[in-house]
């Protein structure tokens, strides 16, 4: 019964795809999977960024509350830090733009 | 060009960047923003390429200005809580010209992906020279 079970399901799912690709054919190749893509992507890359720049700002933070005389040269290295993270999230958004606009 | 590199970074000082190799990173910064951008106007005829990397630089220039202002303000000057506001504003808008900035760009204006991004790593660059003249200095010193 089990293995009836399990066959019929993954016919109905297997169908049911091959609708959707089958409808999908002629208009936009991918459909609304483009703008999830994007979405997911734009996501991912700042919370990547987020945790970068947050990780990045909690060491500066303690650096210069443990050797304040040090906090010239933490906060040069921080704005660089900072600023290499800030690009990789515009290089993202400029590729999820890139999927939206292709 | 020694005189104007000192131009610059007497103006730096004036707008509140007390860090000398902060200052000299952005120096490099709008040094090649300029260059770009004189190359984008002797070049505008022949192809969109030049135009749209001397803007992707204009864009990495002054998220790298606002993002190493943001950091000294946060460090070296003493909180209030007006400031703490204007701050978090100044912030987030730079944040949202960028982003409106580069959707414009892509989706209306439809210009080469490949200058735009080249334009924006012009900030990896000028880490690049950055380095490497900081490396020549301390040699220059040690020698």
């Amino acid at each position: 019964m089990r293995k009836f079970l399990m066959i019929a399901l993954n016919t109905v799912a297997l169908i049911s795809i091959a609708a959707v690709a089958f409808a999908a054919e002629g208009a936009n190749t991918y459909g609304d999977l483009v703008y999830f893509g994007a979405a997911l992507g734009m996501a991912i890359a700042a919370a990547g960024c987020g945790i970068g720049q947050g990780l990045g700002l909690k060491a500066a933070c303690e650096g210069t509350a443990r050797n304040p005389e040090a906090s010239n040269k933490i906060t040069v290295a921080l704005i660089l830090g900072l600023a290499f993270v800030e690009s990789l999230a515009i290089y993202a958004l400029v590729v999820n733009l890139m999927l939206l606009t292709a | 060009m020694k005189d104007f590199s000192e131009k610059i970074e007497q103006r730096l000082y004036f707008k509140g960047f007390r860090l000398p190799d902060i200052r000299s990173i952005l120096r490099i910064q709008i040094q090649l923003c300029g260059i770009a951008i004189i190359a984008a106007f002797i070049t505008v005829w022949f192809s969109k390429w030049p135009i749209t990397f001397a803007i992707g630089a204009v864009i990495a220039t002054f998220s790298f200005f606002s993002v190493a202002k943001f950091v000294q303000q946060i460090i070296l000057r003493e909180y209030d809580r007006s400031m703490l506001w204007g701050m978090l504003f100044r912030f987030y808008g730079r944040l949202l010209i960028v982003g409106v900035a580069v959707a414009m760009l892509i989706v209306k204006f439809h210009v080469p992906m490949m200058a735009l991004v080249s334009g924006l790593a012009t900030s990896m660059v000028t880490m690049l020279i950055w380095m490497i003249s900081r490396q020549n200095g301390r040699k220059t010193k040690e020698a």
